[in-house]
């Protein structure tokens, strides 16, 4: 009888928890397809929201726009990435590259705003329009709810075993 | 890994193909090579200037901030409509009174027209009065569609900052046949007026001393209880 070292380590707990990953994929995943939604709506709302981070070059205007235009789509195609199972991890990683970016980027605009820089309002109490689709923000919510996404994330990431996947025959056949 | 490059990559690729698409299709898409933050960028590239010890560089107008002049006067009035657009009136920098000493010129009760660090005139409320009286100007309403149909200035024309590219022949002949234009938004930190005037100002059929930002927007307009349009209709001004 050979020795065989049992299965161990977080990876593989991720792969063994296929029901609970299954479920946050579709939470996870319908959130961003409900919200890149919204944005669709009103693009140039987005655009304004995206230059008021003052992280991108304005001038040419041309990588700002395009931002505002594909960003929405990226949102909802990733989405649906993590609810069909298609094209799943490179979805997750998008989610949790957007994540990893807009986070710290709503931290830094929150820390830059005049209010809290006068001392006019505790951080606490800072409340702007962060670029989600649900309009203003308290924002210290807003991290948080933006830290558990990512870290719920991850594990759709990491995981080699996914049970769930849109039964397409395309999709099939690109996977094999 | 490799399948998780292309996979990701095609992601991307087909977020830009369906944003472009989409964009493309809907009355509210933005263009791509517009720059929408005029003002913003020529604020900046002035502060670059100050900061690196360059002057500025000058607007085409060079009003003073500290001096406020009164509203352009209107041309006298014709029995037919006139083809080419009558040359602007030359403004006169008045006399300060006492009555209107010390106040800020959005605040003063006569006319006042005065030029912020970004270039663009500003008038205030009684100019903007004094205009429809006159009709020596065209209002422009530059917010979106539905806070204009909500409610709006009377005879103003909508013309939303975000769809600056797509505005009609008709509106833009309106505009180049008027002596002067006046652009409005809410007021206070809104930078849609102040962006559509330096889009038209940037065309070359408008000039600087004939395009305005109204100061206080629309919403002055309301806290003076003065008579607003609702729905498509732009209205006619009967005076108060």
């Amino acid at each position: 009888m050979s020795d065989v070292a049992p299965a161990t380590g977080i990876r593989t707990a991720i792969d063994r928890a296929s029901v609970p990953i299954l479920l946050v994929r579709l939470a996870v995943g319908g959130f961003f397809i409900y919200m890149g939604m919204k944005k669709t709506v009103e693009p140039g709302d987005f655009l304004k929201v995206i230059k008021a981070y003052e992280l991108l070059p304005l001038d040419p205007p041309h990588f700002v726009n395009l931002t505002a235009i594909a960003l929405p789509w990226l949102e909802i195609l990733s989405g649906f990435a993590l609810v069909s199972g298609l094209f799943l991890r490179a979805g997750s990683l998008a989610i949790a590259l957007m994540l990893a970016i807009f986070t710290p980027a709503i931290l830094y605009r929150a820390l830059q705003l005049p209010d809290y820089v006068n001392g006019t309002l505790a951080f606490m109490q800072l409340e702007f329009d962060c670029g989600c689709g649900a309009g203003p923000q308290v924002i210290w919510q807003k991290l948080v709810e933006n830290s558990f996404l990512f870290i719920f994330t991850l594990p759709v990431l990491l995981c080699r075993t996914h049970g769930f996947r849109l039964p397409l025959a395309w999709a099939s056949a690109a996977r094999a | 890994m490799r399948q998780t490059s292309i996979e990701f990559v095609l992601l991307v690729t087909g977020a830009l193909v369906l944003g472009l698409g989409w964009n493309w299709l809907q009355p509210k898409g933005i263009s791509v090579s517009e720059n929408y933050s005029r003002a913003a960028t020529k604020r900046q590239d002035r502060e670059a200037h100050v900061a690196a010890g360059r002057e500025p560089p000058k607007p085409a107008t060079s009003m003073s901030a500290a001096d406020p002049k009164p509203a352009p006067a209107a041309p006298a009035a014709s029995g037919a409509a006139s083809q080419t657009p009558p040359a602007p009136a030359v403004a006169v920098t008045p006399k300060t009174t006492d009555a209107t000493a010390g106040l800020a010129p959005e605040n003063d009760p006569a006319p006042r027209v005065w030029e912020e660090s970004d270039g663009i005139q500003f008038i205030n409320l009684a100019g903007v009065k004094e205009h429809l009286d006159d009709e020596s100007a065209v209002l422009v309403d530059a917010r979106k569609i539905e806070f204009y149909l909500e409610g709006h200035i009377p005879t103003a024309l909508s013309i939303p900052s975000m769809q600056r590219t797509k505005i009609s022949a008709e509106a833009l002949e309106e505009m180049q046949a008027a002596v002067n234009v006046v652009v409005y938004c809410p007021g206070g930190d809104c930078e849609d007026s102040i962006e559509l005037a330096q889009y038209l100002i940037d065309r070359d059929e408008f000039d600087t001393d004939t395009v305005f930002v109204y100061k206080g927007g629309f919403e002055e307009w309301q806290e003076r209880e003065l008579p607003f349009v609702t729905g498509s209709e732009r209205g006619d001004w009967k005076g108060k």
